[in-house]
């Protein structure tokens, strides 16, 4: 008893420093936790404006090939030329495939290891149209889908 | 008897609740510095992958509305409602949320036209996002192809 009356009031040596102890822990995991979401916010970020460079500078590939092929064409008045189909296999990488009155040509450019460009342009007698411009991954194309469960 | 000790313990007391309080509001100091460091670090970068994301959103419609129109004064009317003559460059001022900002700009868009391939029917456009220092922050190339041939096929796809 004698010693319940001589304690000091308030509270008692080592709480002040378990509250702190609980309240530094929360504040850490706090900060640790923003500071990760942060950090794959930035990364997704990185990740998809390098995304965007990589396309556009694919897209202006697949227009250079897509003005070379014009270039051919505009020297011809029948699209279906031996001579006109003969100039398109000097383009690397081209596919061309004989239509009725015309041709239809196609190419992949790539954006980056898994994913390309699609590209399909079509002359004929009714002018030039372009059929398909379209990412795929890499492997895919309309003619050979990649092989997925679809549902 | 027992006064003066009791005393004495009763001071100790005392005296070590002020000194843990010391040590306490000390290290709870220091540990706060680092973590308000912290948390201003995790703000920092936040809000630099939001920049960066608003920069990409913001080079697309210009490459699209490039490759649209083959013209930079039009894509810059389109995208901001600028008039200008320029064919070659354009700068325009942006705020960080990527809009039109003359009065206080954060950003300065860069557009220019850097190439003309194929009798000007393939144009490559730069577009260059860079701080007030000049420092480049993002950059991407585009391009866009106005072929007579194709101008049929693309009007219609947009309208």
């Amino acid at each position: 008893m004698s010693n319940n009356k001589n304690r000091p009031a308030g509270i008692g040596t080592g709480y002040l420093s378990l509250m702190m102890i609980f309240v530094v822990l929360c504040l850490t995991i706090l900060a640790a936790l923003s500071f990760s979401a942060a950090e794959n916010g930035k990364k997704y970020s990185v990740k998809s404006a390098e995304y965007t460079a990589e396309y556009y500078a694919a897209d202006l590939a697949a227009k250079r090939v897509l003005a070379e092929i014009d270039e051919f064409a505009a020297e011809y008045d029948d699209y279906s030329d031996f001579m006109f189909l003969a100039e398109l296999e000097k383009i690397d990488g081209i596919s061309c495939d004989s239509v009725i009155g015309g041709v239809e040509i196609s190419w992949l450019t790539e954006i980056n290891p898994r994913q390309n460009i699609y590209s399909r342009v079509k002359y004929s007698a009714g002018g030039a149209e372009i059929l398909c411009w379209q990412t795929v991954s890499s492997g895919e194309t309309e003619q050979a889908p990649l092989n997925v469960w679809q549902g | 008897m027992d006064s003066p000790i009791k005393a004495k313990r009763a001071g100790t007391a005392f005296n070590l609740f002020f000194v843990e309080m010391m040590i306490v509001l000390l290290f709870f100091g220091i540990a706060s510095a680092v973590i308000l460091k912290t948390f201003v670090t995790a703000d920092r970068i936040s809000r630099e992958s939001s920049r960066l994301e608003k920069m990409s959103f913001c080079a697309q419609t210009a490459a699209e509305t490039f490759s649209r129109t083959g013209n930079l004064s039009e894509t810059a009317e389109v995208m901001f409602g600028i008039k200008t003559d320029s064919v070659s460059e354009i700068t325009v001022p942006l705020d960080e949320s990527c809009s039109y900002s003359p009065a206080d700009s954060d950003l300065l868009l860069t557009m220019t036209v850097c190439g003309e391939e194929y009798d000007g029917r393939l144009l490559e456009l730069r577009i260059s996002f860079s701080d007030k220092d000049g420092g480049v922050l993002y950059e991407v190339s585009s391009g866009a192809f106005v072929s007579a041939a194709f101008t049929e096929r693309t009007e219609s796809t947009y309208e």
